[in-house]
């Protein structure tokens, strides 16, 4: 103990420096929320505003009128709902047949999921956009949803866990009742996988709400905008309209923030695991 | 309920063992791994492998909505020839080395600090604090900066206090420096939650063995924490790596890539030439040359790493 014996001084300077350093990152987050409720002027005020105005509603009606921002609301809920589900869904059964059963086609299946993870997604996007074109899907939910829907390292993820969770001799037992490989599955691994699943959620979950590359691409309308679409579409212009940005913005942040608040000890555990992995 | 009533009708026909239906077969340990694997992987050819294979085929035409030509080379040498995207190359290697040393070193600070004994008790509430921002998106981060960063907004207002001025948005110098400022802001959290879970992972036996020895603060981190921290910190270089050379929504929502090029990069040039101009064929072209940049300095990076010893 005494050899780790750290001088009162040199403790209060590091306490100081990492409080002072998280401020850092914490301020602007609550300035990004609180200046929502402002106006241009007040956000451009000096010293800042560090308290909620009256303004947020206002800002809200403004963008509704504008933009919709209530529709492109419901559309992000949507795309990422679906999204997840769907991702997560196909990761857990295809991961567990991979850690599972041995079929022939198993490692050539594997090593496509591997080879295609090294590229880099974003060249996808001009094929894809082609695709969409031909089969009639531009600017629709199945678009931005359905490339999504299967993530390559959610299947890696889901092997691993299925491998750790999923005991042999369960799945032997259930065989033994007479039980289908379906109800198997169903009954007695995606339960043991259940926490993987929400790991698998928690990771994507930021990842799909804001994401905005192809999403542009492929979305044309203001009715079918998801929020972040919505967003970068009055970013840059001339009539600047910052307030409208920041309201539109707390709608894009609340959500991942009451999320990771509510999950938050499973959370950065979950991150941790989703990236080592 | 009605298998039952099944096999026991065959068992009552004869000796030989109930023949199973056609579901039951399927859904038997021998052909159910294809019925679950196939699912993804149909979705995964037709929204992944496919769209690979064809963007390399795109690379070597010209394509326009009524017909497609094979053109060779001639993408490859177009985007190579224009400045924009000559420009994006050599910003992108700015981006790569500044935003690895700026975001790890503070972020490795971070976590080596956050993680000192006598900071227990509240390292989980701080470290959450570093971490929030992650959970913004890009478009927020944008919006955010451009108002931090713009003329009259706090960042603006500090320096000028200082008696510094810096026009962030239309200075071609301070414009790489802007996007490094709001990704290290959203990205630094973020490692300092890895790196936090990899010290975590250091038995305390060998911090105790070397104040034992007397080991000095800079000894131990020297000889213990970095070496123990390796496997993470290479993994953290390589992903933060991947992820600095595809940066796109900092650079293209603040500065549409602007001033004269000076903050653009591959991906926002890739958007451009594709999606603006609608030259699908350049913007595969540069979609792989971006491709075989970001494996060769993923195998760089592991390469480096096993030369060196970092990895087994």
């Amino acid at each position: 103990m005494n050899a780790r014996y750290i001088p009162l001084w040199r403790r209060t300077v590091i306490t100081l420096i990492v409080i002072g350093g998280a401020l850092f990152f914490v301020i602007p987050l609550w300035w990004s929320l609180v200046w929502a409720t402002w106006r241009t002027g007040e956000i451009f005020s000096f010293p800042p505003q560090f308290l909620p105005g009256p303004y947020l509603l206002d800002n809200l009606a403004q963008l509704q009128h504008r933009l919709g921002i209530w529709r492109a609301f419901l559309n992000s809920i949507i795309v990422t709902g679906l999204s997840l589900a769907g991702s997560t869904f196909f990761c857990s059964l295809t991961g567990f047949a991979f850690a599972k059963y041995r079929f022939r086609l198993r490692n050539l299946l594997f090593y496509i999921l591997l080879a295609t993870m090294a590229v880099p997604g974003q060249i996808t996007a001009i094929p894809l956009f082609l695709l969409m074109l031909r089969m009639g899907w531009v600017d629709t939910y199945q678009a931005i949803i359905l490339p999504g829907i299967v993530p390559a390292f959610g299947v890696f993820l889901m092997r691993m866990s299925a491998e750790e969770a999923v005991p042999d001799e369960l799945l032997e037992a259930a065989r033994m009742d007479g039980a289908n490989e379906l109800r198997i599955f169903f009954q007695i691994a995606l339960p043991c996988l259940l926490p993987s699943i929400a790991a698998l959620t928690i990771f994507g979950f930021a990842g799909s709400w804001g994401s905005l590359y192809w999403p542009m691409i492929v979305l044309r309308t203001t009715e079918m905008f998801t929020l972040p679409v919505a967003l970068s579409s009055i970013i840059g212009l001339l009539d600047a309209p910052y307030h409208l940005q920041l309201a539109g913005s707390l709608l894009a942040t609340l959500p991942p923030l009451l999320f990771f608040l509510l999950t938050q000890r499973f959370f950065v555990k979950s991150l941790v695991a989703g990236a080592f992995r | 309920m009605g298998s039952t009533i099944h096999k026991v009708s065959h068992a009552q026909a004869g000796p030989v063992r109930a023949r199973r239906r056609w579901w039951q077969q399927i859904l038997g340990p021998k052909v159910a791994p294809y019925l679950f694997v196939s699912p993804f992987f149909i979705l995964f050819a037709v929204f992944w492998v496919f769209p690979v294979v064809q963007s390399f085929l795109l690379s070597f035409q010209h394509w326009t909505a009524k017909e497609t030509d094979w053109v060779g080379l001639a993408n490859f040498r177009f985007i190579l020839n224009t400045p924009a995207v000559r420009q994006a190359f050599g910003n992108l290697l700015w981006y790569a080395v500044v935003n690895n040393v700026y975001q790890l070193s503070i972020a490795l600070t971070v976590a080596v600090l956050l993680d000192m004994p006598f900071l227990r008790r509240v390292s989980g509430l701080l470290r959450v604090s570093y971490f929030m921002p992650n959970l913004v998106s890009g478009v927020t981060t944008a919006i955010l900066f451009g108002i931090l960063l713009g003329t009259g907004g706090v960042i603006d207002n500090l320096l000028s206090l200082a008696g510094i001025k810096i026009s962030w948005f239309q200075s071609t110098e301070w414009s790489k420096p802007a996007v490094i400022l709001a990704g290290g802001w959203r990205w630094i959290g973020y490692w300092v939650v890895m790196f936090m879970a990899g010290l975590q992972g250091i038995p305390d036996q060998y911090y105790e063995a070397a104040d034992l020895d007397g080991a000095t603060f800079w000894q131990r981190f020297r000889f213990i924490t970095f070496p123990m921290l390796r496997p993470v910190f290479l993994f953290v270089i390589v992903v933060n790596t991947i992820g600095t050379l595809q940066i796109f929504e900092e650079p293209f929502l603040l500065f549409r890539g602007g001033p004269l090029n000076s903050s653009t990069t591959p991906v926002v040039e890739m958007f451009k030439l594709a999606f603006q101009n609608f030259d699908l064929g350049s913007g595969a072209a540069l979609g792989w040359l971006l491709a075989v940049v970001v494996i060769a300095a993923t195998i760089l990076q592991f390469s480096l790493a096993r030369r060196r010893g970092w990895s087994e």
